[in-house]
């Protein structure tokens, strides 16, 4: 009964054009993120159980103003994209981490690692100070998204990160445990996040973006939204940007910048390592941050 | 957007899903599913599937549908990592549960309860969705109606080549890609009158005759597919439906059609399986 249920329902989404794009969309975005996610989870479960809890807390100046932008460098070093590093940034924050310097990391590793300014400058291929561009506005984003986390952030909204690691009588048993828990955990809220996002193509049709791209300020607001409904891979979006040639380049380098800080499978993972109450607050400053950097950096680089 | 969307409704949904597990254990925790993750197998099982699921797609060739042909490999580690990962949890939850490891584990969980962690891990069952999906619906990769969907109908823009004149008088296969921007380059001059081979799929012309032929190209997964075309003319026979694949002899004509899409002039269509690739490379 099973069976014929499932064909009934294949049946079903086949004969309607729009399912069939919602499906295609929806596990895209989750296969394609399941490489990173696991690479993601092995370098938290690693912090876990072989990491000294102090470790991170050492390596990063006492001073969590000077923490933060060596953070953001370090986000250089990570060849992933953004599923990959909230369970990093949570298992850094749990293990006593600065959060403003977690956060900071979390931001910068998608948007300026290796990995991803060599996909722009692939897309790119005729402006190689659209690599420069997205790199710096990627690093003054994240910086000041830590710098005004300093400010104006409470512990309290991290208190779901901040819980202590389970304890466990060897490390394998706490490598093993604490792969299986952030990949499920973070994998199921992707699930919410490719969902969104598959919804969010299928229903609206992208054209009606066109008729904004010679609007100035509203161009750039635009495609920072777009950039939160698609939610493609960091590694991707310079390819995407390429082809919006009806857009200013310094609007481009805005979807670049908010893609890997802002999208909604990213608020859903968030949401599901940080907590609400943390990801309500966070989301939307990291997104006007993003612009304002973004704009900035476009104004004097393009 | 609604907050409560992300914890409170999944666990809920989840919890009434699980009812059935619940059936003799604890009635404290109502988070059967971080209960379990100590007592019994079933995050290793999620955990496992998941990773079978990978391993399945690359093994059949349908992840190609879905995300770049280059990912298959590390498709394929991520698949037996998530394996791996499962069996050892699942071996280690067997192996001597009444040591004291048992009371942590407990002792763990009812302090994830007790911060507003209601249906954290359970939220982790949604992994089965897409594993369901991919094998009860086997989604078909991106057709018309993402054509319709996409921001601009054609990833060519000017200047994106130039092309060496093709020479003699047998179709020249080519992708979809490359005849966009042949058609772009210096306005066609370098087909040279030699006709042409294409492979796409099939999508109604949004006006006028004839119809479009299409084939997505990737970056990296299908959410980011950008669609290169050809508007097919002065074809006489019957032709096959919407998102059904072609292969298509012809040759460039120039002028643009609607939404500046080059026109092809058919000689022949023959209707062809979906390649196994669905895309053409970026």
């Amino acid at each position: 009964m099973a069976a014929s249920a499932f064909e009934l329902l294949a049946v079903g989404v086949g004969g309607h054009p729009a399912l069939a794009n919602w499906a295609t969309v929806f596990v895209a975005v989750c296969i394609q993120a399941m490489p990173f996610l696991v690479l993601g989870v092995l370098v938290s479960g690693s912090i876990a159980a072989f990491l000294p809890p102090d470790a991170v807390a050492n390596m990063l100046p006492k001073r969590p103003v000077f923490a933060v932008p060596v953070a953001a460098i370090a986000g250089v070093a990570l060849p992933g994209c953004e599923c990959g590093s909230v369970p990093i940034a949570g298992r850094l924050i749990s293990r006593g981490a600065p959060s403003a310097a977690a956060l900071t990391f979390l931001l910068a590793a998608p948007a300026v690692n290796p990995v991803v300014l060599v996909a722009t400058a692939v897309a790119f291929p005729g402006h190689p100070e659209m690599v420069l561009a997205r790199f710096v506005a990627g690093l003054v984003a994240s910086i000041a998204v830590g710098w005004i986390w300093i400010r104006i952030g409470h512990e309290d909204w991290l208190l779901k990160a901040r819980r202590p690691a389970h304890q466990h009588d060897n490390r394998l048993d706490a490598f093993t445990h604490t792969v299986q828990h952030d990949f499920l955990q973070a994998g199921g809220y992707l699930v919410i996040g490719a969902a969104m996002s598959a919804t969010l193509q299928t229903i609206v049709p992208q054209r009606i973006l066109g008729s904004v791209a010679s609007l100035g300020w509203i161009s750039l607001l635009a495609l920072g939204l777009l950039a939160v409904v698609l939610a493609v891979c960091s590694e991707a979006d310079a390819f995407i940007a390429a082809g919006l040639s009806q857009f200013s380049l310094t609007s481009r380098l805005v979807f670049m910048t908010v893609g890997p800080m802002v999208d909604v499978k990213l608020i859903a993972l968030q949401a599901g390592t940080f907590g609400r109450s943390f990801t309500l607050r966070f989301a939307p400053v990291t997104f006007v941050v993003c612009v304002l950097a973004a704009t900035a950096v476009g104004l004097v680089l393009l | 957007m609604s907050s409560d969307l992300f914890d409170q409704d999944v666990s809920t949904d989840v919890r009434a899903l699980l009812q059935h597990d619940e059936v003799g254990s604890a009635p404290a925790a109502p988070n059967s599913f971080a209960r379990h993750s100590s007592g019994s197998g079933a995050p290793a099982l999620v955990c496992a599937l998941v990773g079978i699921c990978l391993v399945r797609l690359v093994t059949t060739g349908h992840y190609k549908r879905y995300v770049r042909v280059g990912m298959g490999p590390i498709l394929m580690i991520s698949g037996f990592v998530l394996i791996l990962a499962g069996a050892v949890t699942w071996w280690s939850s067997r192996r001597g549960p009444s040591d004291s490891h048992e009371h942590e584990h407990g002792r763990y969980h009812g302090h994830e309860h007790d911060d507003d962690g209601h249906g954290r891990i359970a939220v982790g069952w949604l992994l089965l969705v897409p594993v369901l999906t991919v094998f009860a619906i086997a989604p078909p990769g991106l057709g018309s109606f993402a054509l319709s969907r996409a921001l601009s109908s054609t990833s060519v823009q000017q200047g994106s080549g130039s092309f060496a004149d093709l020479t003699g008088a047998d179709p020249v296969g080519m992708l979809l890609k490359e005849f966009d921007e042949r058609a772009f380059d210096r306005a066609g001059v370098s087909f040279a009158g030699v006709p042409v081979s294409v492979v796409g799929f099939v999508a109604k012309a949004p006006h006028g005759d004839g119809f479009i032929v299409a084939r997505f190209q990737i970056a990296c997964c299908a959410a980011d597919g950008r669609a290169n075309l050809a508007h097919v003319i002065g074809y006489t026979g019957t032709v096959p439906p919407v998102d059904s694949w072609v292969q298509i002899t012809g040759s460039f004509h120039a002028g643009a059609g609607p939404q500046q899409a080059p026109l092809l002039v058919a000689a022949t269509v023959t209707p062809i399986a979906q390649p196994s690739d669905p895309y053409e490379p970026n």
